[in-house]
């Protein structure tokens, strides 16, 4: 009997203003069975860093933080506060 | 589940399994309607309450309110907090953490949150700025001055005005949560970086919607 874990990104979802939801699941099998499944979220803000993302989520930032899309971000951030 | 209706309605058939007084239907059976002026009340482990009135011609109404609803989405899982200043960076000016740990629930458009923070470094977070806890698992609701509210069970090694009470706020558009204290006479002031100090921890449990 062989218990394994992997991490897999289980989704990204693209809010309007850029902002990417993130959610990481950990997923244990036993046999190649899967007998648990847990998640941990994050979001990614355009403007922050993806260097530390999975690749697939840095494939998303780049095409969705644009320049234009960073920069509203960052104002409706300003004003909001 | 056991229904009691005044006065006693007329039944719509529905499909089967069809719908029968005093018996308990299983989670997910069919739904109940009732043809005329009626307060259904829906029995569950304890209580009765009443879930709806019925309109004149027909209702329906879920037949158990003790389960979630089919299609309603679930998701529970972790979050990492972080306490950041104002350029909502949790890790790029020398923060140091000791413990982050965060929960939520999220059903439907509500998310639950639960967490603690200790920072062992508070790095070269900007004194002057208002203290916030970064990391929420979900983007907030984007709907103008939205804000909800997480009440705070701890809040330690901290520079604070004694029974101020600090809590959390939680605006529009955000994962992020302001630190707030009612200190002022006029209403609550933000608590600022320069009140916190390394070894500080905050925890907090709060809801808001997505």
């Amino acid at each position: 009997m062989a218990i394994t874990e992997r991490t897999i990104i289980g989704s990204r979802e693209v809010l309007a203003d850029g902002q990417i939801q993130v959610r990481t699941d950990t997923v244990i099998e036993r046999d190649g069975v899967e007998i648990s499944r847990t998640y941990h979220r994050h979001v990614l803000a355009p403007g922050d860093s993806i260097t530390d993302q999975d690749p697939s989520v840095q494939r998303i930032a780049m095409a969705e933080h644009t320049p234009a899309k960073i920069a509203a971000y960052k104002l409706a951030l300003e004003n909001a506060a | 589940m056991s229904i009691n209706v005044t006065p006693i309605p007329r039944l719509i058939d529905l499909a089967a399994p069809a719908f029968t007084l005093g018996t308990a239907n299983a989670a997910g059976s069919a739904d109940t309607a009732v043809a005329s002026d009626s307060t259904l009340l829906v029995f569950d482990a304890v209580n009765p309450a009443p879930v709806g009135v019925a309109a004149v011609g027909s209702a329906v109404v879920s037949s158990r309110r003790d389960h979630v609803h089919a299609g309603t989405p679930y998701e529970e899982g972790t979050w990492t907090p972080q306490i950041c200043d104002e350029s909502l960076d949790g890790s790029g000016e020398g923060q140091v953490y000791s413990l982050q740990l965060g929960t939520y629930t999220k059903l439907g458009r509500v998310v639950t949150i639960d967490f603690s923070v200790t920072i062992s470094n508070l790095g070269t977070l900007t004194t002057s700025q208002n203290a916030r806890v970064l990391g929420l698992p979900f983007t907030s609701k984007n709907l103008g001055d939205y804000s909800a509210t997480a009440s705070m069970s701890q809040l330690s090694s901290a520079a604070i005005t004694a029974l101020s009470s600090p809590t959390g706020q939680i605006n529009s558009n955000s994962t992020n949560m302001q630190i707030f204290q009612f200190d002022q006479t006029t209403g609550s002031g933000i608590i600022t970086i320069a009140q916190l100090s390394a070894g500080g921890s905050v925890r907090a449990s709060g809801r808001y919607i997505v």
